[in-house]
Parts: structure tokens; C-alpha cells; sequence
């Protein structure tokens, strides 16, 4: 399966990234890291599917999916199409 | 008039360091222990990012271990200081002293240092970025926004 790492610099120096393991912890050494949430997976009301509730990026709630890990997908997808938003209460 | 700050910038990596300088028309001098400052402490400049209230005596400005400047500047440019962070962490930071715009040194810089502390950023996350692409085989692109100006570096890991 193929994986994109992005990592995006403003015009202010600010670094931005949706959270990975192997590489946000190192730019971290360039100064006051935050991590926030940009989003809740939830399963569905009726227990029959998940939802990617995007709000705390000011993003809609997409799905339903059947399956958790297509939520997942969904809601990196969507953060990375939308040029990776900042969360509510972290500029 | 002397208004030497910190810039709020921890440095690690002076590779990156003098890479960020060379993208901004600076040059880094290794081993330069004094930087061109207006040379004398007026007591006139005191709010949080003062170098006095990040450990930097008074008495102690102009001297640095690497020191940054304008290539091809005139004499009168000021130069900023690479000093050791005095907070124990082991980095180094940023000072400088903005009078008058550092005659001609803030428009290569930027207010507040944040062209250094943007080129800086892209070349360390440049670095770490080309690193993950190696390991695991993947590719490594970069471009630049035309309309926001932000720069993207993408690792592809196939």
C-alpha cells in the first residue's frame, strides 16, 4: 500500500503535518511542538458503521463506512485535500 | 540605539543552518565569535524577547560562536549572533540587535528573524523528509504554492 508524507511550510516558518510517527516527532528539535486532534472516528448511532466527524478542523462529518480503517482513510484524505487545516484554537 | 532579541528559534542543526543562509543570501561564519551590533548597551529595550531575559547578559552581547551576515553587505550592516541557548537544552538561538533595521540586515531576515527561521524549518524537515524516502525506497518531491506561497515537500512510499 503506498503512503504520501507531506509536510507543508508557511511563509512564517510555521511547520505543519497531519501526525506521523516516524518524522513529527524529530521536528519537534525545531521548537514548540503542538499536536492536536483534527478529528473524532466514531462508530454510527446504529452501531452499523463509523463516521469522520471533521469539526474540530471546521470540516463536515463524512460516511458512513462500513469499516473503521475506510473512515480512517477517509478523514486523512479529506485533511490532506483541504491543505491540511489547522485546528480550532491552535494558530 | 541597541534592541538585541532573541529570536524564538532553537537551533540544532547548523548544516541546516548555513543551508537556510545560503537560500536567503546570508552566509554563516563558523568559528566568528563577535557579531556588528550598534556595539553598547542602552538599557532601552525590555520586553519578552529581550536576550537579557533569556540569559544573555547585557555584558555578553556581541559575542556569539557563529555569527550570520549579509553577503556583500556594506561595513555598517549589523550581523546576528549564533549564541549556545542558555537553557540548558543544548541548541543554540538567534540574536541580534534590530536598530534602525540592522541597516539593511531585517530586509534580508525578516522581522523577527522569521525568513531564517522559515528556510531553517524547510531544511531540517527537508533533511528528515529525503531521510524516510531512502529508508523505505520512496520518492521525494517539492513545490511551492503559487497562491499561498507555502512550500510542500512530499516523501511517496511505495
Amino acid at each position: 500500500m503506498s503512503k504520501v508524507i507531506e509536510i507543508i511550510a508557511d511563509s512564517e516558518g510555521n511547520i505543519r503535518m497531519i501526525y506521523d510517527d516516524n518524522i513529527t516527532p524529530v521536528l519537534a528539535e525545531l521548537g514548540d511542538l503542538k499536536v492536536r486532534r483534527a478529528s473524532h472516528v466514531e462508530p454510527c448511532e446504529d452501531g452499523l458503521g463509523w463516521i469522520a466527524d471533521l469539526s474540530p478542523v471546521c470540516g463536515p462529518s463524512i460516511g458512513p463506512f462500513s469499516l473503521r480503517k475506510d473512515a480512517l482513510e477517509a478523514e486523512v484524505d479529506w485533511l490532506k485535500s483541504h491543505n491540511t487545516p489547522v485546528p480550532n484554537g491552535m494558530k | 540605539m541597541s534592541h538585541v532579541a532573541k529570536v524564538d528559534l532553537k537551533i540544532k542543526d547548523i548544516a541546516a543552518l548555513e543551508e537556510a543562509c545560503g537560500q536567503l543570501g546570508l552566509e554563516l561564519m563558523k568559528g566568528q565569535e563577535t557579531y556588528k551590533w550598534f556595539g553598547s548597551w542602552q538599557n532601552d529595550y525590555g520586553r519578552e524577547n529581550a536576550a537579557y531575559h533569556h540569559g544573555f547578559d547585557p555584558s555578553d552581547y556581541g559575542k556569539c560562536v557563529h555569527a550570520i551576515r549579509v553577503k556583500d553587505a556594506n561595513k555598517q550592516t549589523y550581523e546576528i549572533g549564533v549564541c549556545e541557548a542558555r537553557d540548558g537544552s543544548g541548541g543554540f538561538v538567534l540574536i541580534w540587535d534590530f536598530w534602525q533595521g540592522g541597516y539593511g540586515l531585517r530586509e534580508k531576515v525578516g522581522t523577527g528573524c522569521k525568513n531564517i527561521k522559515r528556510e531553517y524549518g524547510k531544511s531540517v524537515a527537508r533533511k528528515e523528509v529525503k531521510r524516510l524516502a531512502n529508508k523505505y525506497g520512496g520518492s521525494y518531491t517539492e513545490e511551492v504554492n503559487p497562491e499561498t506561497n507555502e512550500t510542500h515537500m512530499k516523501v511517496h512510499m511505495y
